[in-house]
């Protein structure tokens, strides 16, 4: 595999980190499944229950969105490297033509 | 429909009858049905109703959808795995790449474990957080049904509808209602502790860094496919 293939495929990965990101509290299915109208301590332990669940897809959303931009940085250094790598490989190309020149 | 679906309608009857009797003061101060009231925080038919509102439904769908994602994320980092491990350049810069690659991916995790500190392992640890408030609901809708369909055959129903006497009204109710508010009270239990059982394992999850720094362009690198 070339090094800007691995940049896009890093990209790619990142990309769906981030897409995953935008749509992980759509799986939210709200409070009343868990009888959170009800009064009482019944209806404050169905709150808690979801708001269990709602806390941690809102933390899954933010740590896939970060990590998805991670993907993104870790591809941007790949392209640094392989830019460095053609750089090299020009200054090689352009020594030996003016070598043989 | 399940067994409370087929006792609800006689089951609120029922035990709106009791929450009459005991709204107007129907039971003597030193009732053991008060404190489960307290407990409880709400009447029998009150409760009932709390029972009857819990829907596993749309949470089978949420935990499904969860387990997906799990594997999509797994899926991601294994396929990039592959094509990391084909050795794209060797020296210093892709030693440091292979350390940040190695973190990254573990973040990613492989989805095998719900006790895994990675976004798989935390989304499959969340899945199974929302299959035991569906196993909780099952519970408590069954648990709940029993009692129902008990209370719905003796004779304190029987004496709820039929006598005129206050004394009588008043035990009939207070007998119903320890019965389904001792069922409330378990059901409360089992449903704080999975509550806090699952607090540590769907906690926040840190990313922590590799020491070295981010792969350097072209640096000590000896060979590379470009």
């Amino acid at each position: 595999m070339r090094l800007d293939d691995l940049a896009d495929e890093l990209d790619a990965v990142g990309d769906e980190l981030a897409r995953a990101s935008t749509t992980m509290t759509l799986a939210d299915p709200g409070a009343r499944p868990f009888g959170a109208d009800a009064a009482g301590a019944l209806g404050e332990l169905g709150r808690a229950l979801h708001l269990r669940l709602s806390t941690v897809l809102a933390d899954r959303s933010r740590e896939s969105a970060a990590h998805g931009a991670r993907f993104g940085d870790a591809a941007q250094s790949v392209r640094q490297v392989a830019d460095g790598f053609r750089d090299v490989e020009d200054a090689v190309r352009d020594r030996h033509d003016l070598g043989s020149s | 429909m399940d067994v409370l679906e087929r006792v609800t309608g006689a089951g609120l009857d029922l035990l709106d009858r009791v929450d009459r009797v005991l709204a107007s003061g129907g039971a003597p101060a030193t009732d053991p049905v008060w404190p489960l009231l307290r407990v409880v925080g709400a009447l029998p038919g009150e409760a009932l109703r709390f029972a009857v509102s819990l829907d596993a439904e749309p949470l089978h769908a949420t935990s499904m959808e969860l387990r997906a994602r799990s594997r999509e994320f797994a899926g991601h980092r294994a396929a990039l795995d592959v094509h990391v491990a084909t050795g794209t350049w060797e020296g210093a810069g892709a030693d440091a790449f292979g350390a940040w690659w190695r973190a990254l991916a573990d973040y990613v995790g492989d989805g095998t474990s719900v006790d895994q500190a990675s976004l798989a392992g935390r989304l499959l640890a969340m899945a199974s957080y929302v299959d035991a408030v569906v196993e909780w609901i099952d519970y408590t809708r069954g648990d709940v049904a029993m009692t129902v369909a008990d209370a719905l055959r003796s004779h304190e129903a029987v004496a709820l509808r039929t006598s005129t006497m206050d004394d009588d009204l008043s035990r009939a109710a207070s007998t119903i209602g320890v019965r389904v508010l001792a069922t409330f009270s378990d059901s409360l239990r089992n449903g704080r502790d999975l509550h806090d059982e699952w607090s540590q394992r769907l906690s926040g999850l840190p990313f922590h860094p590799p020491s070295e720094s981010p792969p350097p362009p072209a640096s000590g690198a000896t060979r590379a496919h470009l």
